[in-house]
């Protein structure tokens, strides 16, 4: 995991000529800093006590942001490329590619909705917990069971299934309900012009 | 990190604004932690010690004592400026005031941690709303030892923020911001309670944010970049969920399409809420353990919505594949091999570029340019013909984005252009920072007008309530040269996307 590259936001803290007492009062009774440093009001100690609050900010965003990047996979990662990450050959790259597909139409948003739906079901009826298992083995019998719905998937969706859940049953992971899936599919396959 | 040339930004850069915001910020955290965990649990105490930190930086820094947070409308405000950034994820809060008739809370140097504590859960517990009347207040804030805060009774104003040179978001935008991150944040909530998901209160208020986007497509976008408060990445989710949603309406979908990417994109990270606390919120880098728990997070997302009625399948599928790469790769490690649907390879690719760019105090936020160029590096990561749709929808300036021009003016992306590097763009002030009119002639970049050709000179980003040119700006005029070409473009010298 790269270590988080930290860039302090703003400008550097100016020391207040007319800071408020009490605002250090409140700042001396919630900081683990001796009260000693409170007494002291040099600019320099208003300026690291601001700075300090800041810290506890910026470390408290971290704490509850960290989930976001550090889920990201380490080629998108790169918080060490810092300032100086600004990659003009990509982004040539980038813009060319662009350039040449010029007319090219959306993606479907609908491609592969309902066979996403039943392998997700597959993981989530071997490998999930509870009533998720549950809910995925009951969809996936009622599948099995409902060739007009399996038949609803395309060819190859359908042959993907088989192949994999073949390779499950050949590595020994297979389950009574993905058993009963593999002969529907087989059976749908078969409706839907014999094995290929 | 330095202020922009001219005087637009020094005038408009206040430090204590950006210490009070700072607060608000916390503030708002600390209601939604209200309603997460117990007063006495240490995240709600460290917390509530966070805010009060933050706001004896705000009186260090010289915001005056007493400090009033007024709700106005749908959003926070300090002396007569809208706190825009905090108020996005404050609708727990916003609402509260209004039901409780309070005008403005008011705090006082005395405040510590334990006061705010009882103040907030005053403020926020509905048996206790007859405290918010005159003559009661005193005596219940006396009785339950609150020092340092209180509450100015009134009915909350209304209107919009006084005139600024800055274009702000109506509050209808605000509002339905709000929703999407507080039902967000109530499903993370139920999520992580082991209750049951709210699904027909989010659906209802995705279906709000599709009916608004016919009317205006990109405002509720345009306030991503104000939002850095974020609690179990609601505020990453609602950005997600806005960005799909302009795309996906660009691919031509149906009103039910858009409905099922809204709420993919909204629920796309809600396993986050089962993973634990340590994992989630630990400060530095993961262990390997620790690693294995936060892969597991698409598959926890997944079960969860699986486990409610009448999700439809492409939020459940989302939820799983949103870190998986068509071709294999990515997490989790699923038990069979399969290709997402469009609707997940779309959210893969809005999840991925709304992490590189979004305002963290902890790292540099990557322009929209930086970050499609990252993720064309890697495009085997991602589903190609998607990923180039999405750079050509989104552009390299995304409508919204504030840009300072090599003449100096400051200018807003209005629309697209001829192709996606040529946002077409309103001036907002000129060289030395002074408003313009709003009905000056648009201007297309790189596009010659009146002799001159405008080129992006820097991208203004914000941060903590202000606006900045940072150090990355320098590097902004380079890439736009590499973009248009080295001699003033005409409007066909190259092809266009």
């Amino acid at each position: 995991m790269v270590p988080w590259r930290r860039i302090r936001p703003g400008r550097p803290e100016q020391p207040d000529e007319g800071h408020s007492a009490r605002g250090l009062e409140s700042a001396r009774r919630s900081s683990s800093l001796p009260s000693g440093v409170f007494k002291a009001r040099s600019p320099a100690v208003e300026q690291a006590i601001a700075g300090g609050a800041g810290d506890v900010f910026l470390e408290h965003m971290r704490r509850i942001d960290g989930a976001l990047d550090v889920d990201l996979e380490p080629g998108l990662q790169d918080p060490e490329s810092g300032d100086q990450g600004v990659d003009i050959p990509a982004i040539e790259a980038l813009l060319a590619d662009l350039h040449e597909h010029p007319a090219e139409a959306a993606p479907d948003l609908a491609d592969g909705l309902d066979g996403e739906r039943t392998f997700v079901l597959v993981d989530l009826s071997v490998l999930g917990r509870g009533e998720a298992r549950s809910a995925a083995v009951a969809e996936l019998l009622e599948l099995a069971h409902d060739l007009a719905s399996l038949a609803g998937h395309d060819r190859a969706t359908l042959e993907r299934l088989r192949a994999e859940l073949d390779r499950l049953a050949a590595a020994d992971r297979t389950t009574p309900t993905l058993n009963q899936l593999r002969r529907g599919v087989e059976d749908a396959l078969d409706r839907s012009g014999g094995r290929t | 990190v330095r202020p922009g040339p001219g005087t637009a930004d020094d005038e408009r850069i206040d430090p204590r604004l950006e210490r009070v915001e700072m607060f608000a910020h916390e503030l708002v955290v600390a209601v939604v932690n209200a309603g997460i965990c117990a007063p006495s649990t240490a995240q709600a105490r460290s917390q509530l010690r966070d805010a009060v930190l933050a706001f004896g930086a705000a009186l260090a820094q010289g915001a005056p004592a007493p400090l009033r947070i007024e709700a106005h409308g749908h959003a926070l405000r300090w002396d007569g400026r809208d706190l825009l950034g905090a108020s996005l994820q404050a609708g727990r809060l916003v609402h509260r005031m209004h039901e409780r008739g309070v005008r403005a809370l008011v705090f006082e140097p005395t405040l510590d941690g334990e006061a705010l504590g009882r103040f907030l859960g005053l403020l926020d517990d509905p048996r206790q709303a007859d405290a918010f009347r005159p003559g009661v207040l005193e005596r219940v804030l006396r009785d339950q030892g609150i020092q340092g805060a209180t509450a100015e009774l009134g009915a909350p104003a209304g209107g919009p923020a006084p005139q600024s040179a800055v274009p702000g978001p109506d509050e209808d935008a605000i509002l339905r911001y709000q929703e999407l991150a507080t039902v967000l944040q109530q499903s993370h909530v139920a999520a992580s309670r082991g209750h049951e998901l709210e699904i027909d209160l989010a659906q209802t208020v995705v279906e709000r944010t599709v009916a608004r986007m016919g009317a205006a497509p990109s405002d509720l976008l345009a306030l991503a970049v104000y939002d850095d408060v974020d609690r179990f990445t609601v505020g990453h989710s609602v950005r997600v969920a806005l960005i799909a949603l302009e795309v996906a309406r660009a691919a031509g979908a149906s009103e039910h399409q858009l409905l099922l990417v809204g709420n993919a994109g909204l629920l796309h990270d809600i396993g986050k809420s089962r993973l634990p606390q340590e994992v989630l919120f630990k400060q530095g880098a993961l262990d390997e353990d620790e690693w294995r728990a936060m892969a597991e997070h698409p598959r926890l997302g997944a079960q969860l919505l699986v486990e409610q009625d009448d999700v439809h399948p492409s939020a459940i599928g989302a939820a799983f594949c949103h870190h998986m790469a068509p071709a294999g790769g990515g997490y989790p490690d699923a038990l069979v091999r399969f290709d997402p649907s469009g609707i997940s390879r779309l959210i893969r690719i809005c999840d991925v570029f709304e992490a590189l760019t979004a305002v963290r105090p902890y790292k540099r936020d990557l322009t929209p340019l930086e970050a499609m160029a990252r993720m064309n590096r890697q495009a085997e990561q991602f589903d190609r013909r998607w990923l180039r749709f999405f750079f050509r929808t989104v552009g390299i300036y995304p409508i919204g984005t504030r840009l300072r021009l090599d003449g100096g003016e400051s200018a807003l992306v209005v629309r697209h252009g001829s192709s996606c590097e040529r946002p077409v763009v309103r001036l907002l002030t000129d060289a030395a920072g002074r408003p313009l009119a709003e009905d000056r002639p648009e201007l297309e970049i790189g596009v010659p007008v009146d002799g001159r050709t405008p080129r992006v000179a820097a991208v203004l980003r914000r941060r903590g309530g202000q606006e900045y040119e940072d150090s990355s700006a320098r590097a902004v005029a380079p890439i736009h040269h590499a973009c248009l070409g080295p001699e003033p473009a005409g409007h066909d010298s190259r092809p266009h996307g």
